[in-house]
């Protein structure tokens, strides 16, 4: 492999400089050959572009999925296990953007899927117990209420404006005027 | 075997934090490894804020309620609105520069928050962020117990704080501006400047009050403020709270551009009449004006540094255009209406004949109907003068269409008559076609299919080359969806 293809991981760089000019094999043991000749292939095809900067993250474009371009969707099309053993490759030589790839991948395929949706779709167990799941389920109630609850929100936001009017005696003026703006 | 099983927690997190915002819900729910990873991630509620004045009504006054109340813990009466998972919204609420910035931001949610004036007191002798975290633990514990909100790890953003004035009873005060009131409307604005709010909304009575307290606008500069709006009250029974006479406006404006306001880095003032940028060299830009009167209220050095001025009717008699600024760049709207129609003195002569030599865009409207009754010859006519007189250094002219519903028949006849008539005008400068979309003009704005029909109208005397590629850009209003694919 081109120096400059191995340098697209950070891992095998700094080993690189490490060891210096040397034919010793480096090994890399939490990678499979079929993974890493995955791997090789991404950082060929990538071998010039721009190496990520530690301020790329703050870069909103970063926190999208929705721009992999054709090569790397391409590319990625694999079964879960050889994606997800990319994630780990990736994660473990610490190649970022194709760690990003990865990531975005997986986050377009969760998407608007239900919990069960998930499970079903990367054979997980459901390891909570039925009072657990309720808990949760009514902890982040906020993130799932569609926009046309702002109604029924309002509703409760007139009671809750009411009970605070009673609360600093202030009469009830207050809340006939809410009500009527809502 | 579960497939995710040997991800790290780290990762899973950042694919949820990929994910849309309805994975936050989801993903909690898969697994404890998918609910651990889940609750790395920080949730960010960018929160429209309305910081609501309460004022004593006069007879009350003698209870003194407000010294009373002055150092009452803060109270917080929160009316959650609306609920956005929308990415953008998100992007647009969340203030970076906090020290702890949000891993990720996946909520959003627009709330009132309301505020008594005695409240501020209390805020207003803590430091910015005690004052922030005050501010927060108080609107997330009011709010919780409407929409279930997790109270620990939610951050909250102000995005806009609105200061309105109101008396107990719901009416505005207009000239009853006592000085505990304007004393409470100086609070909130010290308060605006401790959580660094960046957008700060005025109704007329809350301006009213701050802007006749002596010194005339006082208060320590907002740095943080890059927006300032008027707004108009929502209640409409209150006719004093109104902004309607333009004079005030542009009284409003020309302050704002003399930099009287004690914020140093707003750049944008935006009032029901009209709107004021500074742009980054520092000039002025004036857009959507209702009037042209705001040119004599200016000082020499704002008229010096104004490089746009687009105004309704600019061409109406009440237009003085001796006064134009000397730098001016942006110029318009000139009507078209009147020259070519009714009156054959054409009033938009002496304007463009007054122009400096600096300008090189024009704006100008026309209305459809007379688009659409006018022969072609007389519109050729028409945009052929009008290009002889428009100044050489003239590089656009942004023609806008104005006029709602138009006839469904003849649509593509009337979009050929006006290329055709462009077809002069062409040669000299660009022309930037562009559809009104002020109220009334929905019907047309949804008729999608007659853009299409307009930008394949052009296409063709393109392709025929009566028109050159490039010289006449076709936009669509950005209500539907931004830039049409026209320009080519």
């Amino acid at each position: 492999v081109d120096k400059e293809v191995a340098d697209r991981s950070v891992l095998l760089k700094n080993m690189l400089e490490d060891v210096g000019e040397s034919d010793k094999p480096i090994p890399l043991p939490n990678v499979t050959g079929k993974v890493l000749k995955k791997v090789i292939t991404y950082c060929e095809h990538h071998r010039n572009d721009p190496l990520p900067q530690p301020d790329d993250d703050l870069d909103d474009t970063k926190r999208r999925s929705d721009d992999i371009d054709d090569w790397d969707a391409d590319f990625i099309k694999v079964d879960n296990d050889q994606l997800f053993e990319l994630i780990l490759a990736a994660n473990y030589m610490d190649i970022k953007p194709l760690l990003d790839l990865g990531c975005k991948t997986v986050a377009n395929m969760i998407k608007g899927k239900t919990p069960e949706q998930i499970r079903e779709m990367f054979n997980i167990e459901n390891d909570f117990t039925p009072e657990e799941e309720e808990q949760i389920r009514k902890e982040n109630e906020y993130v799932s209420l569609p926009l046309d609850d702002s109604m029924m929100l309002g509703g409760i936001a007139c009671l809750l404006y009411y009970s605070l009017c009673i609360a600093n005696q202030s009469g009830c003026q207050h809340y006939h005027r809410w009500a009527s703006e809502s | 075997m579960s497939s995710t099983l040997s991800i790290p927690t780290e990762i899973l997190a950042r694919i949820i934090e990929l994910s849309s915002p309805r994975s936050l819900a989801a993903a909690p729910l898969v697994s404890r490894q998918w609910n651990r990873a889940s609750r790395i991630l920080l949730p960010t509620l960018g929160l429209k804020a309305r910081l609501k004045l309460h004022v004593l009504q006069p007879e009350r006054r003698s209870n003194d309620q407000t010294s009373q109340r002055a150092d009452a813990p803060p109270s917080w009466l929160v009316g959650v609105q609306n609920i956005r998972l929308l990415p953008e919204f998100e992007r647009g609420t969340v203030d970076r520069s906090t020290a702890s910035p949000a891993r990720a931001v996946l909520v959003a949610m627009t709330a009132d928050v309301t505020i008594n004036c005695p409240e501020f007191a209390a805020l207003r002798l803590l430091d910015r962020i005690e004052a922030a975290r005050t501010l927060s633990d108080g609107i997330r514990t009011a709010i919780r117990p409407a929409v279930r909100l997790p109270t620990d790890d939610l951050n909250i953003s102000l995005s806009v704080a609105m200061l309105h004035v109101t008396e107990d009873n719901g009416t505005a005060l207009l000239h009853e501006a006592l000085p505990e009131n304007s004393a409470a409307l100086d609070k909130a604005l010290n308060l605006c400047r401790l959580l660094r709010v960046p957008h700060i909304q005025l109704d007329r009575i809350s301006y009213l009050l701050w802007f006749s307290s002596t010194p005339p606008l006082r208060g320590a500069p907002l740095p943080s403020v890059t927006e300032v709006s008027l707004v108009d009250t929502d209640n409409e029974w209150v006719e004093e709270a109104r902004w309607a006479y333009d004079s005030e406006i542009h009284s409003v404006m020309a302050a704002f551009a003399s930099e009287k306001f004690p914020f140093p880095n707003a750049k944008r003032l935006a009032t029901p009449h009209g709107e004021l940028q500074v742009t980054p060299s520092n000039n002025l830009r004036f857009l959507r004006l209702s009037r042209s009167t705001v040119l004599h209220m200016l000082t020499p050095s704002a008229l010096q540094r104004t490089t746009a001025f687009v105004s309704d009717l600019t061409n109406d008699p009440r237009f003085f255009v001796n006064s134009l600024p000397p730098s001016l760049k942006e110029f318009g709207a000139i009507s078209l209406v009147l020259g070519m129609w009714a009156i054959p003195d054409h009033p938009y002569l002496t304007v463009l004949s007054s122009l400096p030599a600096t300008v090189h865009t024009v704006h100008a409207t026309i209305h459809f109907s007379y688009l659409f009754y006018a022969a072609s010859l007389p519109l050729l006519d028409l945009f052929t003068q009008f290009s002889t007189l428009l100044p050489a250094p003239t590089r656009r002219l942004i023609l806008t269409i104005t006029g709602a519903d138009p006839p469904r028949v003849d649509i593509l006849a009337t979009a050929r008559k006006l290329w055709r008539a462009l077809v002069e005008i062409a040669k000299r400068v660009i022309v930037d076609v562009r559809i009104d979309q002020r109220p009334g003009s929905d019907y047309w704005v949804k008729e999608v299919g007659l853009y299409a029909s307009w930008k394949e109208e052009l296409d063709e005397l393109v392709a025929v080359k009566v028109l050159k590629a490039g010289t006449v850009i076709l936009c669509r209003p950005k209500r539907a969806n931004g830039l049409y694919s026209a320009a080519f």
